[in-house]
């Protein structure tokens, strides 16, 4: 059965998406990882990303097997806090875990945003504690400019200006906090009733 | 000339590509040999740093003897705004204090607006304008200038073309063949036609060009109405951090400037790093996601992969004395790693730095 659903992921008849593997070794754990995530209903390209990844890094197999069993628990975790999932958000929530981030904050981003696919916002987050900013802190500010309709473009710029404020010397939360305020300058109110956090003082 | 020279011994008038965040400190000397007057040969020293971002501070010193200079001191102020990759603007300011063995100061102040145009690796252009006050035997005059290069990238081979023409109504200086000399009231336009090829070289830079001017009235010494001049420089990468350049040639004359025409021999050691957290990948939104540019610099040799390519590496293009590869990326997140000479793969400089399992780094970049 296990080997039916992953000849289905695969795709029968397609090329065999570990041709790329040489390691017999590693083919044969890094199909036992493939097989896992599809019993466990999770897309199997990131894993087999991992993989070329783990070979281009030219790191033993075993070492590669285990961080395929850690992204898929990853994966499996960011779906259970997210409920429904597309494979970008399982994704870039396993890489937000990965950093630091809590898996509570993915589903707070998700009820802000419960139709819209939040993989920006939570690769913005990303690179915000990625730069620097204590994880709690970046999640309150992604959240406070989500629920003030802050556009994926807004934040990304929002990342981006951090990014650069941080290499220039600044400190990350001085310059998170520096940013935000200039961007609620041209949000709109939080809507009444919302569960907006407030801002800081 | 002395303008000239130091743009000559610090090689700086061939680096098309972008420049941000570096930090340069240049070392060279050159020996110049005036060649319209059987003069002494000057021997010059060049010491310059150059910081990479937003703002460049140069400063040059320049001591010797010609026939009637014995020495000289510029400073320049440069700013460059790059709003996108394919775009820079750089305004500049110099001061040239030159002190003349018989006719006391000189100076020169000019101000530079260039504007940069940047297809991909592929092909660029510029224009440049410029105005300088210049003060020599106590008259003082304006003198403008206007030009521009286009090039094209080909392979290994980079070839580039440029006008300029330069005026000025005021009564310059002209540089006679034994010494300064004024001409109030006269006019004096000239252009001048340029062209040369880069080959690069896996470690070596090897660069050829020529020039042909038209004066009016003539400015050459010999009263021909044509003059041409050539020079050659060749650039060694010695490590990812060092180069060492060599060049010989004639620089021509700058009448405006009140500078002669002369053979100049260089030599100059260029010890560079990339800056701290440079930006090294730029982005510009397209339908969909973005046209991505990413650069590495120094080495003989660079890769990019990354979670777009399914971590299999692609080979960069040369870009002046870096490398870089354009992207067309979808909307999302992406993991990006580069490489100089077969080394470990690290984040992107400027990108934030993602920690991998394999006791690696990759870079990570947030598409709209």
């Amino acid at each position: 059965m296990i080997t039916l659903l992953l000849a289905l992921t695969m795709g029968t008849g397609q090329p065999d998406p570990l041709l790329g593997v040489r390691d017999p070794q590693l083919r044969t754990l890094a199909q036992t990882e493939l097989r896992a995530a599809v019993q466990k209903g999770l897309p199997t390209a990131p894993l087999i990303a991992k993989t070329l990844e783990g070979q281009l890094k030219q790191a033993p197999a075993p070492r590669i097997a285990m961080a395929l069993k850690a992204l898929t628990a990853r994966m499996e975790l960011v779906k259970t806090k997210l409920g429904s999932a597309t494979e970008p958000e399982l994704v870039a929530g396993a890489d937000a875990l990965a950093a630091g981030v809590s898996p509570d904050a993915l589903a707070a981003l998700r009820r802000m945003w419960p139709e819209r696919s939040i993989a920006l916002p939570i690769g913005v987050l990303t690179e915000l504690v990625t730069r620097g900013v204590e994880p709690k802190l970046a999640t309150r500010e992604v959240i406070n400019l989500l629920n003030r309709r802050a556009t994926p473009q807004q934040l990304i710029q929002l990342g981006y200006d951090v990014s650069n404020d941080v290499r220039r010397g600044q400190g990350a939360h001085a310059a998170l906090d520096v940013r935000v305020r200039g961007l609620m300058g041209s949000l709109l109110p939080a809507p009444a009733g919302s569960t907006a956090i407030p801002a800081r003082p | 000339m002395i303008r000239r020279l130091l743009a000559c011994v610090v090689g700086s008038c061939a680096s098309l590509g972008a420049q941000e965040g570096t930090l340069a400190i240049e070392l060279g000397s050159a020996r110049v040999q005036q060649v319209e007057s059987p003069s002494r040969p000057a021997t010059i020293g060049s010491l310059r740093a150059r910081l990479g971002g937003t703002w460049w501070l140069l400063g040059g010193d320049v001591t010797g003897t010609l026939a009637d200079s014995v020495g000289a001191r510029q400073f320049v102020g440069l700013a460059s705004v790059m709003p996108s990759a394919w775009l820079r603007t750089e305004t500049a300011f110099s001061s040239t204090r030159v002190e003349f063995e018989r006719q006391g100061l000189g100076f020169t102040q000019s101000a530079t607006v260039r504007q940069h145009v940047q297809w991909g690796a592929r092909a660029g252009a510029w224009l440049q304008g410029d105005r300088a006050t210049t003060e020599r035997l106590r008259s003082s005059f304006l003198s403008d200038a206007l030009g521009g290069v286009a090039w094209t990238q080909l392979g290994r081979v980079q070839l580039w073309s440029g006008w300029q023409r330069a005026w000025s109504t005021d009564g310059p200086v002209l540089f006679g063949p034994q010494s300064l000399r004024i001409a109030p009231g006269r006019p004096i336009r000239y252009d001048d036609w340029s062209a040369g090829v880069v080959a690069q070289l896996p470690r070596v830079d090897v660069i050829v060009s020529a020039r042909r001017r038209d004066g009016v009235p003539p400015i050459a010494p010999d009263g021909a109405a044509v003059r041409t001049a050539a020079d050659a420089r060749v650039i060694v990468t010695l490590a990812s951090m060092l180069s060492a350049e060599a060049s010989h040639g004639v620089s021509l004359a700058d009448p405006l400037r009140g500078a002669p025409e002369a053979r100049v021999t260089s030599l100059l050691l260029r010890v560079q790093r990339s800056g701290r957290g440079a930006r090294a990948v730029t982005w510009q939104a397209v339908d969909g996601g973005a046209e991505v540019v990413v650069r590495v610099r120094g080495g003989t040799a660079a890769e990019l992969t990354g979670s777009f390519a399914d971590w299999e590496p692609r080979a960069m293009t040369r870009d002046g004395r870096g490398y870089m590869l354009r992207l067309r990326l979808p909307s999302g997140t992406h993991r990006l790693a580069v490489r100089r000479d077969g080394g470990a793969w690290k984040a992107p400089d400027g990108l934030p730095r993602v920690t991998d399992e394999f006791g690696g780094e990759s870079g990570l970049l947030v598409i709209p």
